[in-house]
């Protein structure tokens, strides 16, 4: 959060001086934009999980990494009073990492004499849509400056590999275990957020320029572990996008 | 019935002999008829083979798998699976060998009759749903395949099928493709090694290794290499004998059981543990595999007699059946079963000898003596096969401090006969046998005092690990220390197990053992010092 409050200090920066003399009216009716980007931030999530096996508890840990991606983002709208516009932008990010496991399994001769665990899962896909309704208020600062703040729910789609089984190999005297494989499947959830951001635009025509997004948008989905609890994933964070912008 | 083809094919109806909660016949089931394919002349091999080959072309078997037979080169196995308008029929299958072209052999069941509906009411998400209800588990983003199930009753059914795992393993469910509702189950555990929890004799808690088997669990060890398992007589003291005698042999109804966990047994649960962590010490110390270095059987015998018939006992029986415990050779160990609380002899209590783990290892430790330098049990060699069981038999204790949460000693047999135990390799005097050679016992007794002179090697392999006086000749020995009791553990198992003769003597054991450290660690090593140090303080030159 702290890089994302310091992105957008940086982008307002650069508009502000500006601003204190612009509150000109926004004469144009719609707008598009088309913007490559990237989320800058990693994160990840994880699973904690026991079993019970040579009658005794284990534990199994995997952690899922979400790193930086890049991301593809259009969107559009109309002005419908004065500075004020609603639109919708979508974002589509895609990515792909491999889980880390770890755990402890159980000897199955002693008690309290468990053996780690550890391996990674295949690459696991993620993806994340995220379809924002915004209200914008756009502020011409010159004649071919634009800076808008806008915000709003965001819907997000989220798609994302999870691991359900764990397996590992051990031999005799069983003092230790193998990781060998992950059985992992898909998973796609569902969740409504928000969306906050600035936008700001360089019109190299009346119709045609160039410009650049800030946008925080969160919310955080369940997916499902094997043993029937939830594993909580944030989805979206801080997504910055430059690209082409369209006035009509 | 229908037959699939001319010939003489045998056709039965099919009998799957795990039904488990087979329910009802539900809507949309048919009966069932099977045909077992297993052509038997070559006319019948030509005709089934055109056969299958006709069903592949019509889609009613599919290629699951092809194989290059790894033994005969050129030949090709193949796997098909029947399937009914698109959809697999659960266990109608086939294997065709195939010798570059020619077919050689069918093998498969085929189901006949199938004119079922296959168009299921629900869909897979709703089927998956069903069977986390009914497992209480959950696959999630796995979805269940829709199958032909041939029930027992002769009827076919469409269900959804999938592997999930639950609490008693993976089980494989078949839910009805219509209602939802329970078709079949069966667990799908490939293997019948079972480790359940037990308490021991000392009603410390332990895992045991075990066999699982129609919800009974049997003390045979599946986990390691040898056959362990351990026989409950249940005080048939006529059976105990009949079986030492040969007169009778023990089948699966002899195996100590249990349903319950954790099992209570104490005496069974302690024989079949610490019969594997013997086998583990040999293996993980020196080695060795077993008593025989090939893996050889253990067989444990609890509840040889009645605990409370032991005053109905004769005073022989009484020292072998109730106070002792003995190995048989080859690879039979009988554990004693001590006394009732309320008697004592001399003053100590007796419970089951199974709960001493230095008493199993001692006795399993004349199983390898049996096995390797066969010391001759009488005098100065017998001496030594017992001392020899009393080294390893401490050496286990130590070997497992951690996982018992208790520290090692030089007393045999204190866990079980209580107060203080049977010897003391620390200070035998302090029992009552020699810790030096020049006040051996030298009487007929006991095979010569195999069971008292045994405290002279005691001693020595005593003071080699720990160092100390010998209390007799007052001669001070410098000891490796007990962080490096490894060394003289392996030092007198390659003396005693691999060096030394059926016959012999103290002095040779002395020999061996300073040969065995030299060949380990080297002629001036702290090894070869401390052990030479020992034997010369307890009056072995």
């Amino acid at each position: 959060m702290k890089r994302f409050r310091i992105a957008f200090a940086l982008v307002a920066a650069a508009f502000l001086p500006s601003l204190a003399h612009a509150q000109s009216p926004w004469l144009d009716k719609a707008w598009v934009t088309i913007d490559g980007g990237f989320q800058p931030s990693a994160s990840s999530f994880s699973a904690a999980s026991t079993f019970r096996i040579n009658a005794e508890a284990g534990a199994l840990n995997v952690s899922y990494p979400v790193t930086r991606a890049t991301q593809l983002d259009f969107g559009g709208g109309a002005r419908v009073w004065r500075n004020l516009g609603v639109g919708v932008a979508v974002s589509f990010m895609t990515q792909s990492d491999a889980a880390g496991i770890s755990g402890n399994v159980p000897h199955p001769f002693f008690f309290n004499q468990p053996r780690s665990l550890s391996g990674q899962s295949a690459a696991l896909n993620r993806q994340e849509t995220g379809i924002h309704v915004l209200a914008l208020w756009m502020i011409p600062v010159r004649e071919n400056v634009q800076v808008g703040v806008f915000g709003g729910p965001t819907y997000f789609m989220v798609k994302q590999g999870i691991v359900n089984t764990v397996s590992y190999s051990e031999s005799y005297p069983y003092d230790s275990v193998s990781f060998t494989t992950a059985d992992t499947a898909d998973q796609s959830k569902n969740k409504m957020g928000f969306n906050v951001g600035v936008d700001g635009t360089y019109l190299l025509s009346k119709s045609v320029g160039v410009g650049a997004t800030l946008r925080f948008s969160r919310a955080t989905v369940n997916f499902d572990a094997p043993d029937g609890t939830a594993i909580a994933s944030d989805v979206g964070g801080v997504q910055a996008g430059a690209g082409l912008r369209l006035r009509f | 019935m229908r037959r699939l083809v001319n010939g003489p094919v045998v056709v039965v109806l099919t009998v799957l002999s795990a039904w488990i909660a087979l329910q009802t016949r539900a809507a949309g089931q048919v009966s069932a008829r099977s045909a077992t394919v297993m052509p038997r002349t070559v006319e019948d091999l030509r005709q089934w083979d055109s056969t299958v080959d006709s069903m592949v072309r019509g889609g009613e078997l599919r290629l699951r798998r092809a194989e290059q037979d790894t033994l005969i080169a050129g030949r090709v196995h193949e796997r098909l699976d029947q399937f009914s308008h698109g959809v697999r029929i659960f266990g109608g299958d086939l294997t065709r060998q195939v010798d570059r072209g020619q077919t050689v052999s069918i093998f498969g069941v085929l189901y006949a009759d199938l004119n079922l509906d296959t168009t299921p009411g629900l869909d897979a998400v709703a089927a998956q749903a069903a069977i986390e209800r009914l497992s209480g588990a959950a696959r999630p983003g796995v979805a269940p395949e829709l199958v032909i199930l041939p029930t027992p009753s002769g009827t076919y059914a469409l269900t959804y099928t999938e592997q999930i795992w639950t609490d008693t393993g993976p089980v494989v469910y078949f839910v009805d493709a219509t209602t939802g509702a329970e078709v079949w189950h069966y667990n799908n555990l490939q293997t019948q090694s079972a480790v359940r929890s037990g308490k021991g004799v000392l009603a410390d808690d332990k895992k045991v290794s075990m066999l699982a088997t129609a919800g009974t669990y049997l003390a045979d060890d599946q986990l390691r290499p040898p056959t362990l398992r351990t026989f409950n007589l249940n005080g048939n003291l006529t059976r105990t004998k009949q079986f030492l005698n040969n007169v009778i042999t023990l089948g699966s109804s002899d195996v100590a059981a249990s349903s319950a966990e954790p099992w209570t047994d104490g005496a069974a649960v302690d024989a079949q543990v610490y019969q594997g962590w013997v086998y583990d010490y040999y293996f993980k110390r020196f080695g060795r595999r077993g008593l025989d270095n090939n893996n050889s059987r253990v067989l444990g015998i609890v509840h040889p007699a009645l605990q409370s018939a032991v005053l109905q006992a004769s005073s022989s029986d009484q020292d072998t059946f109730w106070l002792n415990a003995f190995y048989v050779h080859p690879g039979v160990m009988v554990y004693g079963e001590g006394l009732p609380s309320n008697l004592t002899v001399s003053g100590q209590h007796w419970t089951y000898l199974a709960g001493g783990l230095d008493v199993i290892c001692h006795e399993l430790s004349h199983g390898v003596t049996a096995y390797t330098s066969n010391l001759i049990y009488q005098n100065e060699s017998g001496a030594l096969n017992e001392a020899f069981s009393d080294m390893m038999g401490t050496s286990c204790e130590f070997f497992y401090a951690s996982v018992r949460g208790k520290t090692g000693n030089y007393l045999i047999g204190e866990d079980v006969v209580t107060p203080g135990g049977l010897r003391s390799m620390a200070d035998p005097r302090a029992y009552g046998d020699p810790d030096h050679f020049a006040i051996r016992y030298t009487g007929t007794q006991d095979h010569g005092g195999v069971h008292t002179n045994s405290g002279i090697g005691n001693n020595a392999f005593y003071l080699a690990i720990e160092g100390g006086r010998n209390r007799t000749s007052g001669l001070a020995v410098t000891g490796v220390g007990s962080a490096n009791r490894e060394q003289i553990e392996k030092t007198f198992y390659r003396a005693f197990a691999q060096l030394m003769p059926s016959n012999a003597t103290f002095a040779v054991a002395r020999r061996a053992t300073i040969q065995a450290a030299q060949d380990l660690y080297g002629a001036g090593s702290q090894v070869v010092t401390a052990v030479t140090q020992a034997w010369t303080a307890v009056g072995v030159n």
